[in-house]
Order: structure tokens, then sequence, then C-alpha cells
């Protein structure tokens, strides 16, 4: 189930950029799936009753009012930009 | 300080003087507020005595885990990725402790993003064990916990996803407490896994916990997760003996010998106060740490996709490929920002939502989460309360802990409550022979937090674990 190639996918899917070096434990990323997806197996030994809703793990408030406040100015929301112009977070090219 | 006996501004730089003295060797602080903490101070000390009665927090000096938002000052979350991250506006915990009178003195190391049990996973430096050099402080609130055991302040707030406050609480030596899922507003915590994530409470001994969760507690408009406690909450009990409960199964095997010994030795001592002790039946507890990961991977994974070097964290640039494209600069950011635990978690996380095997672990986790608290439920109809122990080991050596699946299971007994969203309580009970502290856990039903709180300063008011300090 657990391959080089789903691990490779997994990296891309998370945004992240793959790479082979080993963890601190000496193992690599692959070993390392592989013993933690064995951990998450004990799963497999809860039976199903059928009912697929999970319950809310609070009960909601009152929600508040659907209206329009302002909460960052354009300035405040550029402040930790990386990179921004005039009113513009600046990335690089899409392709 | 309310009595004019001293000032909080002699108090908050007792309290920055000690930091100055302790921490280059403890590393519990990320940033320490010398200006602003004895601006705060000398703000106070001008207020009338009547104005001063207003604040039941007066000048207490409180360390954040650098995972709460501050206005004009970094949050980090303990990530090279928001090293320079300055947020806009107070976290509500934040601003309810100052509202109360308390004197921020600095934000404290973590664990990336709360994603750890050492310490060790903070980009800045690990935390030390104030009882044992070289030992682990615990985590993911590791500085919070060492600045209150090291006395550099009375009392810190941390946050708790699967143990991060009990844990370090119990190697530490001090009183952690995290509260029912709800009760405290998570607005400006910066998210792991916002259905487990749960602000939480150090201090020495649980009434100065009881005068921090009340200050702090409370519904807030920002979170529409918190609440007021309600009306037909579980009451303080006024003093009648208890029912607490144990499962002496989940025990056998899984801890040091010291710490059980231990452990028993503060249920003994709880008959003794005239409490009645029954054995209970938990059976979906073995899912729970799997359970646990997996919920906390796949929201973890969705939380952090935000940090992509465009918003609000810094930016790398892919290596020898110029210009990148924006999805080239999201993956070098990403991998470059993250730690490898982070990555970790987040690869895992994905895995667990992707198409394929989402049923398989993710719904799976879920049926478990739902059974666990199903079982609380049930348990609680018997019980006033459940002890146990907080960690199944003192405090490790910093390094020692390379396998992942080894540290996970070191959450063993605190994620549960994470699950079902109920209250517990982590307090010092005993010391191993090397000298390092152990603690026991007291988990409530929903709201039960007085309960806890009564109970633990009870057991404190009869021993003095939690009066012993490291010789620093």
């Amino acid at each position: 189930m657990v391959n080089q190639s789903l691990v490779e996918r997994l990296y891309k899917l998370a945004a992240l950029q793959y790479s082979p070096e080993p963890s601190s434990a000496g193992s690599s990323p692959l070993a390392d799936f592989e013993q933690i997806i064995e951990f998450f197996s004990v799963l497999q030994q809860l039976p199903i009753t059928g009912d697929n809703n999970v319950p809310p793990c609070a009960v909601l408030g009152d929600l508040r009012s659907d209206e329009v406040v302002t909460s960052q100015t354009v300035n405040a929301a550029l402040d930790n930009a990386a990179q921004s112009h005039q009113s513009y977070f600046v990335v690089p090219r899409v392709m | 300080m309310q009595a004019g006996e001293t000032t909080v501004a002699n108090v908050v730089r007792e309290s920055i003087r000690r930091i100055d003295r302790d921490d280059l060797r403890l590393g519990a602080f990320l940033s320490v507020w010398r200006e602003s903490a004895l601006s705060a101070a000398q703000a106070l000390d001008a207020l009338s005595a009547s104005d001063r009665r207003r604040f039941p927090l007066l000048g207490v000096p409180v360390a954040v885990k650098d995972l709460f938002c501050t206005r004009g000052e970094r949050t980090t979350c303990g990530s090279r990725l928001l090293e320079s991250f300055t947020p806009h506006y107070d976290a509500t915990v934040v601003e309810r402790l100052v509202g109360a009178g308390a004197v921020i003195v600095g934000k404290t190391n973590l664990d990336e993003f709360g994603m750890g049990s050492t310490g060790e996973f903070s980009a800045f430096r690990a935390t030390q064990n104030p009882w044992c050099q070289n030992y682990s402080g615990g985590g993911s609130s590791s500085g919070s916990a060492v600045a209150v055991a090291a006395r550099m302040v009375p009392c810190a707030i941390g946050t708790d996803t699967g143990g991060s406050v009990r844990q370090p609480a119990a190697w530490c030596g001090i009183t952690g407490m995290k509260p029912t899922y709800g009760a405290v507003s998570r607005f400006g915590m910066i998210a792991f896994a916002s259905s487990l994530d749960q602000a939480g409470f150090f201090a020495n001994s649980a009434r100065d916990i009881e005068l921090l969760f009340h200050a702090v507690a409370g519904r807030d408009v920002r979170d529409m997760t918190s609440r007021d406690a309600p009306p037909e909450s579980p009451e303080s009990d006024s003093g009648r003996p208890l029912r607490i409960g144990y499962c002496p199964t989940g025990w056998r095997g899984n801890i040091d010998a010291e710490v059980e010994h231990h452990v028993q030795r503060s249920i003994e001592h709880l008959r003794h106060l005239g409490h009645q002790t029954v054995a209970v039946d938990l059976p979906h507890e073995r899912f729970a740490i799997a359970a646990y990961y997996v919920i906390a991977m796949a929201e973890a994974a969705s939380n952090l996709a935000r940090y992509d070097g465009v918003r609000m964290t810094s930016r790398a640039s892919p290596s020898g490929h110029e210009p990148p494209t924006l999805s080239e600069m999201y993956a070098a950011t990403r991998f470059q920002g993250f730690g490898p635990e982070v990555r970790r978690r987040i690869l895992l996380g994905t895995f667990c939502l992707s198409h394929g095997f989402h049923d398989q672990y993710y719904q799976q986790a879920c049926r478990a989460r739902r059974a666990i608290r199903d079982d609380y439920a049930r348990v609680f109809e018997d019980v006033d309360v459940l002890i146990g122990p907080t960690s199944p080991t003192t405090a490790v050596p910093l390094g020692s802990q390379r396998d992942p699946v080894a540290a996970y299971w070191g959450d063993v007994f605190t994620v549960s409550a994470n699950l079902a969203g109920i209250p517990a309580l982590s307090f010092p009970v005993g010391f191993s022979a090397a000298g390092l502290p152990i603690g026991a856990q007291v988990v409530g039903p929903w709201w039960g937090e007085n309960r806890l709180l009564k109970l633990a300063a009870a057991f404190q008011d009869t021993t003095d674990f939690h009066q012993r300090k490291p010789a620093l």
C-alpha cells in the first residue's frame, strides 16, 4: 500500500518539496510512513456500526450577526507579507 | 500588591531578574518584554487602592506560550516560517489576562506549532527541565511549564491539543489544567488541530489555576465554539466525598514502576481524605492514541496549508531554478520553513484525508472518537472524576526520543480528554529515585473544572509535593 510513488504524491499534495533524507532516527521517509501507518492500523479493529454521523465536539454558542465590519486594514494585511507592492501581495508566476 | 505591601514594579522586576539569571541555561523564553512589562507595572502601581481591587490578577507576572497572538510583538509558534510574524491583534486569552491586571513578561518556547512532547522541536532551541540538566521539560508547552517550575513566573498559559499542558506539568512538578473544549476562547490561538486545541494553565497550585481560569474563561463572539459554563455544570460539590474512578487495565504494562507506585499512593491518600475509589472500564480506550494522531494530523495538514510564503511567512527560493513558479515557491518555502516533525505530520494528515484512505483512517478515527466520548458519558453517570497517571514515564533525556511512534505513545493517558472535550488536570504526587517529578491526572465530566480544582486543592492542602522547588 505505502510505496515510494505514494510518498512522492503526498509531498506534492501537501505542497512540500520532496526530500529522501533520512529522519533523525536514521530511517527513510518511506520507512517512517510505514511504521506510523502500522501504528494507525488498530483502528481497523473498531466495528462499523452503520452510523457515520459524528456529533460535533462542542455545541455552538449563539452565532454572531452576519454583518460586514472592518477587521484588518490593507496595510495591516500586507505588513507580514514576504513581498508586496502597493496594495497587492506579490507572488511568482503561476506557470 | 493589593494591600500595598509591595509594588507591581518590584514583583515584575524580580520576575525579570530571575529570567535573566536562569533562562540562558533553561531556554524557557523566546522573547522577554522588559520595557512593556515594567511600563504596565508602573501604570498599575499608579492606580488608587479602590481601582486596584477591580483587578483579580493585579500585577501577577504571566508568561504566554508563543502560539498566542500578541499585538505588535512577534509570535513565532517556535517556527522559522513565522520567525518575524507580528500580529495586529491580541488573542482573547491575552486580552482577558491583561484586563484582569496580569502583566505579561514574555513569550515562551514550544515545540513547533504545538507538535511535540519534549520541547526539542522548537526551531530555536530546546528547553531544559529545571529538575535535571539535559532532561526534557516536556512539550509542547515546554517553556511555559519550565518558567513556572523554575519560579521565573508564578503562572503561565499554554495550549493542550493532546496533553501539551498536562504532560509538561507532570514532568516539571507543577499543576496544569486543560479545560472543557469551548470553556476558553481560541481566538488568536494559532491553530494546530481545531477540534482538539484548548488553552491551558500552569501554576504551582490548583488554587492559583482557579484564579487564572476564571479570569479568562467564558464565551467570546469571535470563537463560536466557546460558551459560558451552563447552569447545570457539575458543582464544586461543597466538600462531599467523591466517587473517583480508575481504569487499572489501561495502566498495566504501559507505565514505569515508579510512576505507578506514586499514582497508587495518591489514590490511597484520596481514600484517606474520605473519597471512594471505584474500578471502571473504558472499552474503547485502546483506540484513543491512534484516533488522536489521525485526527490531529489531518486537521494540522488543513490548518497549516495557509503558510505558503505569501501573506504572513518568510519566503524561500528554490535552489537552482530561477525564476520559480508559484507552486515551486510554495514547496520550497514550506519545506525549508517547517521542521521535520511538522512536515511528517502534514504528510501523514494528507495521507489520512486522501482518496482511497479517508474512510479507512480518518472516518474510522472519527468513529473511535465518538465511541470514546460515549464511554466517558456513561462512566460519568457512575463516578464523579477519573484518576490515573499523566504520563507513562518521568522526564526523558534530551535527544533520547528518536523513534516517532515511541514518542507518540507518551501521550497515551492524555489524548482521550481532548478527543472527548472534557477537562483534565495534572498535579504533582511524588518524585522518582532520580529526583524527577511524577504527576497524576484527574479527568472530569464536561464543565467539571471546579470539581477537579477542588479535589486537587484538597490533595495539595495535605501534601507538599507542589511546594518543592528545583535547585537552580
